[in-house]
């Protein structure tokens, strides 16, 4: 009895395991589509990129030369790379001080009872929709045309001249631009949040005599944190290969001045024949977001709800 | 069981019928030039495309290639313009996806190094290409001592400015750059802009400040081949200098905000009568009179310090070029004879304003009349860059922009020793 | 009571200043591409007097049927692949969290979120050119490729609450796993879905920088991001045909949206939550 058991029990995990390793097989067919897609056309490009980076290859040419580190090396004496990159930190912290604060603004009014809050939501979402290089073409007709017109009739002598015309203005140009587009996603995030928080959490603070900022800060703002750890990501993420607009309004000037670095990596790639050098630049940049969306995660992880 | 073997089947006969439709719908790798037209000895239609820069000449080209196609029936040629065509040259013909006729610029930076790689066919010495072409402009056109292309016309630089303008204010045309400042100051004075300066696009920046480089400096090309090669430096070159000194000067005639405004501002403020000068090429009049058909403009060179070393800046602006041992290379050829007879450069010349080399064409260049005489009598130049690379253009254009933007003369200096002895950053 | 309406005042005020904000580039562009160049002259914000259509006509002149064509072609055809591929993948990785391989595949597609787009900017155009791919194909394969990151995380994360019972009670009913993919994931995956779908084809009409680098050979391939920023060549001085080019490649968007922007903005907010 015993034997014809522990047989029927072999076999049954022996049909278990067959059925099993066919099931397996199923699984993994379901994976291949997407991983060789993603292989053969993220993951290569990649691995292109850092072989590239070793090379002295002008993008053109029918040979070239490795030269090990020294497009890296090249990296840290390079003042216009080393202006680009404080160019894009300069502006991604403005951007994302000024995103964030709108978008929460914005967030916490459009979720309490207003009227016609439906409508305004609609409005304040539309930019999102937009492609930031209309967006950027747009702006750029505003401030080349319509507000130095205005500016002049006004007798206003900061608005007749056009900001993307100035090497310390620009910038500012293409801040508006891109908050414009931009505040509109974090905000329906928030949104979110915002709406997840259970209403019993309130009520039960405001019996026992919290204040509306109190309330604020102990239940609503943890309960932000996932979202602003999101909204974050997506922010700096935008703001470090800020691109479009640049091209739309100022192609990097005055001068160099608003050169970013996904720009400049585009300029010496393409526009300056020197193909090696910008991978190894964008590879410089790969560590550098790896770094600080690491730090950024580790850090805002510690503060979530459920972790205090 | 059934239900879902459907499922199954539409699902992938969707994603198919998509690819297939998406690979049908989407244009092969080689539009219509190279490999389907291998018919071409046979007699059998063959299809050209001819990869222009010169997008606001593609109407006169379509009529050229229409007459042309009345007599050769089999052949078809199609333009293709797309912006920032000298890099999507350079991409293809690195990639052996060389169009079958494409526009060059023989004196340019962007021709020298295909040329050095082999890519260009060499056409010197071919009688029937360059029998109807004016003799000197045969050797104009040459890059590296060879002939990589047959010539056309000549485009090149002056002051376009507003007629009614000077009448009213009493000016004649400057002959020297001290008169041309006088004129200057009696435009001011009389409450007007005297100069237009589309300073925020720095190509443009680059452009005019290598045609007065050329202009003030005998042997501009040579000075700044020496630089590159190491022969020379440039940060104390005193002639350089002064050129700097001259730019600044200019824009004291300037409109109010020069790094903001954009050549589109320019256009449409000479159309609208509020400058009064503006050099670039002579290519924006026709832009301008198109905003404005009631303004009447014309063109004068830029004047050198003494009236007789005027010149203008030309370059061969409408050149013909093919790959070498291109597939199609002898229809090509015809196209590229037909083009350089005097009827036909008789119609571009009429058409386009652009200074034709083809012998027997009688100048009916309106704007361009004295920069025609000037060009066709030898009293040409070609602007600074000619022996640049791109790159070295366009940091040499966002260079000079950072010194009209308040820079010094001394930070200028040095930048352009980076740029031409450093070889950049 | 007197507290909260005062509130409630500058609650709106702010609202309208902003809707002021948001609106005035659209405003711009609307009324200055009905306007014919003399008539903006004069004014910027004053409506046209009559409808000017002539602008529109000299953006419809040149590739402008051919780039929305090629835009709705690479759009829907990448939507279709996405919407496929992405729950199969999440899918298979969801149910096999503890196998070793699937454990792999799952955190060698997240790392993509680090890897900028600078990295594969210039090898991809050397690689899309060595396999005669630099063009709309090309394009699409691209943007499935690197949709997997965002897209199956998500998916993976929403799967953790579709309970695996569902998955057995299918298998003991005597469906094979595609079938249980395909009777019952899939529709229970809808949601998140939908996300997907809203985000990356936003993303992908809208997108500039990889038709630049891809599709710059000739117009004929261009998307409408490609064909706006061209065209600034052609229309010159004319500012007013410029802003009837923008008109014009924003009016799909237009109608898709007041069609669907609640689905748009609540589709987001789901994906959020997860």
């Amino acid at each position: 009895m015993e034997v014809i058991r522990t047989t029927q029990t072999q076999l049954a995990r022996k049909k278990r395991s067959i059925l099993g390793s066919k099931k397996m097989l199923v699984y993994v067919m379901f994976t291949i589509p997407a991983l060789l897609l993603y292989i053969g056309f993220f993951f290569y490009p990649t691995l292109m990129g850092f072989n590239y980076s070793l090379t002295n290859w002008d993008g053109m040419a029918r040979t070239y030369k490795y030269i090990g580190l020294d497009n890296y090396l090249a990296i840290f004496k390079d003042t216009r790379f080393l202006h680009s990159l404080g160019f894009t930190f300069k502006y991604t912290l403005i951007v994302v001080i000024l995103k964030i604060t709108l978008a929460l603004g914005l967030a916490m009014l459009l979720t309490t009872n207003l009227r016609f809050r439906g409508l305004f939501r609609s409005i304040y979402f539309f930019p999102a929709v937009l492609s930031l290089i209309t967006i950027g073409l747009i702006f750029n007709e505003i401030f080349l045309t319509i507000l130095p017109a205005i500016g002049e009739a006004l007798g206003i002598e900061a608005l007749s001249r056009n900001i993307l015309g100035n090497k310390d203005t620009a910038l500012y140009g293409i801040i508006i631009a891109n908050v414009w587009h931009g505040v509109a996603v974090p905000m329906v995030i928030f949104m979110a949040g915002l709406a997840s928080v259970p209403k019993d959490l309130h009520e039960a603070a405001t019996i026992d005599g919290a204040s509306r900022s109190q309330r604020f800060v102990s239940i609503t703002l943890p309960f932000l944190i996932p979202m602003l750890n999101v909204n974050l990501v997506l922010i700096i993420k935008g703001g470090l290969t800020v691109f479009d607009s640049i091209v739309a309004m100022t192609d990097g000037g005055p001068g160099t001045s608003t050169e970013s670095i996904g720009f400049l990596i585009y300029r010496h790639g393409l526009l300056e024949n020197k193909f090696g050098y910008a991978t190894a630049e964008s590879i410089f940049i790969f560590a550098l977001i790896a770094l600080i969306s690491f730090v950024q995660m580790k850090w805002l992880s510690k503060k979530e709800v459920g972790q205090q | 069981m059934k239900k879902h073997q459907t499922l199954k089947q539409t699902a992938l006969f969707g994603a198919a019928v998509a690819l297939a439709v998406t690979a049908g719908c989407s244009n092969g790798g080689e539009e219509v030039s190279g490999k389907e037209a291998s018919t071409a000895n046979t007699g059998g239609k063959v299809k050209l495309e001819l990869l222009s820069n010169k997008s606001d000449v593609t109407e006169t080209l379509n009529k050229v290639i229409a007459k042309f196609h009345e007599n050769n029936p089999n052949i078809e040629i199609e333009v293709n313009a797309p912006p920032n065509m000298l890099k999507v040259l350079a991409m293809r013909i690195a990639n052996n996806d060389a169009p079958a006729l494409f526009t060059v610029y023989p004196s340019a930076p962007s021709m020298r190094q295909p040329v050095k790689d082999g890519y260009y066919a060499d056409l010197t010495g071919d009688k029937t290409l360059f029998s109807n072409v004016i003799p000197s402009f045969v050797d104009f056109s040459k890059t590296l001592d060879k002939n990589y292309t047959v010539p056309y016309a000549l485009e090149g630089y002056g002051v376009t400015y507003n007629v009614d303008m000077f009448k009213e204010l009493g000016l004649s045309i400057p002959k020297t750059y001290d008169e041309l400042i006088q004129a200057a100051e009696k435009i001011k004075a009389a409450g007007k802009t005297p100069f237009l300066f589309p300073d925020k696009e720095y190509s443009v920046i680059r452009q005019t400040t290598a045609a007065f480089l050329g202009l003030d400096i005998p042997n501009a090309s040579q000075l700044f081949d020496d630089v590159i090669n190491g022969k020379q430096h440039i940060a104390d070159n005193q002639e350089v200098r002064k050129v700097a000194q001259k730019v600044l000067d200019l824009r004291k005639y300037g409109q109010k905000d020069l790094l903001g405004t954009a050549q589109d501002n320019v256009i449409r403020d000479m159309a609208a009568g509020k400058g009064a000068m503006f050099f670039h090429g002579m290519w924006q009049a026709p832009a301008i009179k198109k905003a404005n058909p009631n303004l009447n403009i014309d063109i004068f060179p830029f004047p050198a310090d003494k009236a007789e070393d005027t010149k203008v800046a030309m370059q061969v602006g409408t050149a013909l070029s093919i790959p070498k041992d291109g597939k199609n290379n002898s229809e090509a050829k015809k196209f590229m004879e037909f083009f350089a007879t005097t009827e036909m450069a008789q119609m571009y010349a009429d058409e386009t304003g652009n200074i034709s080399v083809i012998q027997g064409v009688k100048p009916n260049y309106k704007e361009n009349k004295t920069l025609a005489d000037y060009a066709l009598s030898g009293k040409l130049y070609r602007a600074a860059d000619s022996t640049w690379t791109p790159a070295m253009q366009d940091d040499f254009g966002k260079a000079t922009q950072e010194l009209i933007g308040g820079g010094t003369i001394d930070a200028y200096m040095k930048k352009l020793e980076d740029i031409f002895y450093n070889k950049g950053n | 009571m007197k507290e909260n309406t005062l509130v409630r005042a500058i609650q709106y005020t702010a609202l309208l200043v902003g809707v002021f904000i948001v609106m005035i580039p659209v405003y711009l562009t609307i009324n200055l591409s009905f306007k014919t160049q003399v008539e903006s002259a004069q004014s910027f914000f004053a409506p046209p007097s009559g409808l000017y259509f002539g602008n529109f006509a000299s953006v419809i002149k040149g590739k402008f049927w051919i780039n929305l064509g090629n835009s709705l072609m690479i759009t829907l055809v990448s939507m279709l692949f996405i919407m496929v591929l992405i729950p199969m993948v999440s899918f298979a990785i969801s149910r096999n969290m503890k196998h070793g391989y699937f454990k792999f595949v799952f955190y060698f597609i997240l790392a993509g979120i680090f890897v900028p787009f600078q990295v594969i900017m210039l090898p991809v155009l050397k690689h899309m050119s060595n396999l005669h791919l630099l063009n709309q194909l090309g394009l699409i394969l691209m943007y499935i490729a690197l949709s997997f990151t965002q897209g199956i995380f998500l998916s993976v994360g929403f799967l953790k609450n579709v309970p695996i019972e569902l998955d057995e009670a299918s298998t003991i009913d005597g469906c094979g796993i595609w079938q249980t993919f395909v009777r019952i994931i899939y529709p229970l995956m809808l949601p998140i879905i939908v996300t997907i779908v809203t985000l990356n084809s936003l993303w992908i009409w809208n997108d500039f920088q990889l038709p630049l680098i891809l599709l710059n050979r000739s117009p004929n391939y261009w998307t409408l991001p490609l064909f706006i920023y061209n065209f600034k060549s052609d229309y010159g001085a004319n500012y007013n045909v410029a802003f009837a080019g923008f008109l014009l490649t924003m009016l799909p968007i237009i109608l898709l949206y007041s069609v669907m922007q609640r689905h748009l903005i609540s589709g987001l907010t789901e994906g959020a939550l997860k």
